[in-house]
């Protein structure tokens, strides 16, 4: 029994110490093209460019697809060993081949296919004559491999291959200026001109680069050429099985140049970033040195001056008239855009900055006759007056202040709290407890030129909603002076549905109103819907409205929208027109609504989310009675 | 016979001890380098994986734009709709190309996977995985546009948003210091069928 356990540890042992090959099965169908980039790529460079290769080639050759590989010829000591690699080359010798055997080692298990086109770039071209010859020398039929060079610097292009080296190319051109001074192989020819594209002329080396100077540049010749080359490889065997080429093992030298190479690359990028730094120290300070004189003296100048007056004048006071336009500025911002320039001047002259601190909303106080644009065309509409901080608004006791929802000022309103605090924040007000609000008084008219903010908007209906908010124009997207819309910030992201109704007080048998939408698309639309309410109070449902828009026009243009309605024989009776307010044009059709039914309301709304964020948007202007 | 087994077993037993040792110790060594390759090997096959589905493309979960400060803290960033693309890549694609599913569905396959490169990538085998993914949505690019500036302006578009911080742009570096010879996957290139949109 024992001996069985023995044995069956050394069985063990044995399996586990058996390698595991993996067998690559080369395909005599398909082709291959191994992409080696060149020197001072970066490796997303080289990436990119392998991609690029892939892009504008067609996916088959003669019916049998192409794939497009990466042989990444990488970077030492920072460009410095390529450099010198590169030198080593163009003289048909080699510091080392440790980069060739690399790639080779690599691409042993990537390549699938018998036909493999060599396709080098800049230094990578250097490469791609050398494995060329390596395969060659291990067996590989010639038929079966080419080599394609794209801005090179050697003499010849191995297996009597294309190349492609531009007129234009910088870096090529100072080479073969070298090799001729040296008397050493010179590159061959240039056989394109390539105009040096604009983003290309920035680089070190101008119309050099894979991407940028010769696909941008002659894409086609690329693919003609390519594509001719592949079309000429013949594999030599029919069969798919065995290995595509004999990789090189790692001899000794590959692993201690592997490590060196580990060890002398990190090294190398830590030393030149500390050279650059040093460099751009050095340059910063001679160049800085003589301007940081004059920015002292300066820089002292004005801390002089601010001490100075800080310690002599007076403190800032909020209501001096040079603040005038800074105070402005947060009362606009806390209290709506209704309040003007002209208003606030008025203000400002009678109750002093306190009383302007204390102002409640604008929706509750603004007189309409201190806003002439302000809100209805009814002369009948009573006005509140201008309340003083003794008058200040509660938040518990009417609708609109009750909800924080956003207005047509386009901002919260504050609750009493918030205007308790801004009031005691000023030396006039911290007496004046807030006093019980007006409710705000019933309007006889809905129309509205949405030039200013006014009680009309604050009322939304149905769930997971928002209220418009209130566009002065500045924005230039308003039909005329102001205008309310979906969402004022391209910012919001909800997918809150921007409605609102407007109260008709008192229900009417039949009327006529003319409102410009405009409707935008981004990622979605909003959909426009203009609606009569039968019951406000009870919440526009669904089954109390009369929808006049199915399918309103999303093409960022007002449109003007005249709808109308009537008490039939039976049934109420609507017409909507589009661009047309002559009331003549109306086809009237029968409502839902039973004759009699009396509307109190006007919705403008769209009937689903839209994201704002993505462009999409819609603004309601000018809605008048007719 | 059995006196001869006994003995041979006498003799080879302390050979294959001192074998049993090496061995388990060679395991016990190897336990760390083993448990790399599972690493590797969960991670590579997570990023051949990840795919985009018709509801991203639709943006069916499209998220909320996230808070600029929160959102670049990280490299990872925000992704609230977990379907692996930044949430402010996301929102950024579908801005640019709002009328069209194709742009945007290769557009968010490529976000997918240079997120990867930020997230994903810590030696050589999870970079080529990536870069095979990268090249297939680059790919997939390429068929929304048959001019060369277009697409290089698509894939750079791509790239420029996920690597839009010095933070990331420096963990794109350190994933691309693993960059090595790779071949192509045969796969289609797009992650959904684009004609379905």
């Amino acid at each position: 029994m024992r001996y069985r356990y023995v044995g069956a540890l050394i069985s063990t042992l044995f399996i586990f110490a058996l390698p595991f090959v993996v067998q690559a099965a080369c395909s005599a169908n398909g082709y291959s093209i191994i992409f080696i980039n060149g020197i001072f790529h970066t490796e997303q460079e080289a990436q990119s460019d392998k991609n690029t290769l892939a892009y504008i080639l067609p996916k088959q050759i003669n019916g049998e697809p192409l794939t497009v590989e990466l042989g990444y010829n990488a970077t030492h000591l920072e460009g410095v060993g390529d450099l010198a690699q590169s030198a080593f080359q163009l003289l048909n010798f080699s510091i080392t081949d440790y980069d060739l055997r690399s790639i080779l080692r690599q691409m042993y298990t990537e390549v699938k296919t018998r036909k493999l086109l060599l396709v080098g770039h800049s230094q990578g071209t250097l490469y791609a004559n050398s494995l060329y010859s390596y395969l060659t020398l291990h067996g590989e039929p010639r038929e079966a491999l080419g080599v394609y060079n794209v801005a090179t610097p050697a003499s010849y292009t191995a297996g009597g291959g294309l190349y492609l080296t531009s007129k234009n190319d910088v870096l090529v051109t100072l080479v073969a200026q070298l090799a001729q001074k040296l008397h050493v192989s010179v590159p061959l020819s240039p056989n394109i001109d390539i105009a040096i594209l604009p983003g290309n002329t920035t680089e070190f080396f101008p119309g050099h680069s894979f991407n940028g100077a010769y696909v941008a540049g002659a894409k086609d010749r690329i693919i003609a050429d390519i594509s001719g080359e592949l079309r000429t490889l013949i594999p030599a065997f029919s069969l798919d099985t065995g290995d595509c080429f004999a990789p090189p093992d790692i001899s000794t030298g590959d692993k201690v140049q592997k490590v060196l190479f580990a060890v002398a690359d990190p090294t190398a990028a830590v030393i030149r970033t500390g050279v650059v730094a040093t460099y751009q120290s050095v340059v910063f300070v001679v160049s800085t040195s003589a301007g940081m004189a004059q920015a002292g003296y300066a820089a002292a100048d004005s801390v002089f001056t601010s001490v100075a007056s800080l310690l002599s004048g007076p403190a800032v006071n909020p209501t001096a008239p040079e603040n005038a336009e800074k105070n402005f500025a947060v009362v606009k911002k806390l209290y709506g855009s209704s309040v003007d320039t002209n208003s606030y001047r008025d203000l400002n002259k009678t109750q002093g900055g306190a009383a302007l601190m204390a102002l409640e909303p604008e929706s509750a106080q603004t007189p309409a006759s201190s806003t002439p644009e302000a809100i209805s065309s009814s002369t009948s509409s009573p006005v509140m007056p201008v309340q003083t901080s003794a008058t200040t608004t509660s938040a518990t006791t009417t609708p609109f202040i009750a909800t924080s929802t956003p207005v047509f000022g386009g901002s919260a309103l504050p609750s009493t709290t918030d205007l308790a605090s801004v009031a005691s924040s000023t030396q006039d007000a911290t007496t004046s407890p807030p006093a019980p609000p007006t409710p705000p008084t019933p309007i006889s008219s809905i129309a509205d030129t949405f030039d200013s903010f006014n009680l009309l908007g604050w009322q939304t209906f149905g769930s997971n909603v928002r209220n418009f908010e209130f566009d002065d124009g500045s924005d230039g997207e308003c039909f005329h002076g102001g205008c309310v819309v979906g969402f004022l910030s391209t910012t919001s992201t909800d997918l809150l549905i921007p409605r609102m109704y407007v109260e008709l007080p008192p229900a009417l048998d039949a009327g006529a109103f003319t409102v410009y939408a405009k409707a935008r698309s981004g990622f979605n639309s909003p959909d426009t819907q203009i609606s009569l309410c039968a019951g406000v109070a009870l919440g526009c449902t669904d089954a109390e409205r009369i929808n006049f828009l199915n399918h309103a026009a999303v093409d960022n243009v007002w449109h003007q929208y005249y709808f109308a309605w009537r008490q039939g024989a039976s049934f109420v009776q609507s017409c909507v027109l589009e661009d047309d307010s002559n009331a003549a044009d109306c086809a009237w059709v029968d409502t839902g609504f039973t004759a009699g039914t009396q509307f109190d309301g006007v919705a403008l709304w769209s009937t689903t989310g839209y994201r704002n964020d993505l462009g999409a948007n819609l603004w309601f202007d000018e809605l008048q009675a007719h | 016979m059995k006196s001869r087994l006994l003995q041979l077993w006498l003799v080879a037993r302390w050979p294959l001890g001192v074998l049993l040792f090496l061995y388990v110790g060679l395991v016990l060594y190897r336990i760390p380098a083993v448990g790399e390759k599972q690493k590797t090997a969960t991670a590579v096959a997570y990023i051949h994986a990840q795919k985009i589905t018709l509801a991203d493309a639709v943006g069916e979960h499209l998220p909320p734009m996230p808070d600029v400060e929160v959102n670049n803290r990280t490299v990872a960033g925000i992704d609230v709709n977990q379907n692996g693309i930044r949430d402010d890549v996301e929102i950024a694609i579908f801005k640019a190309y709002p009328n069209s599913p194709q742009i945007r569905a290769a557009e968010l396959q490529s976000a997918m996977v240079q997120q990867m490169f930020l997230t994903q990538v810590f030696n050589t085998e999870t970079w080529k995985a990536a870069a095979q993914e990268d090249s297939r949505s680059d790919a997939c690019i390429g068929l929304t546009t048959k001019d060369f500036k277009t697409y290089m302006s698509r894939t750079n578009e791509v790239k420029d948003l996920v690597f839009n911080t010095e933070i990331r742009k420096k963990q794109e570096k350190y994933s691309y210091s693993f960059t090595t010879s790779y071949g192509s996957l045969q796969d289609s290139p797009c992650d959904i069928d684009t004609s379905e949109l």
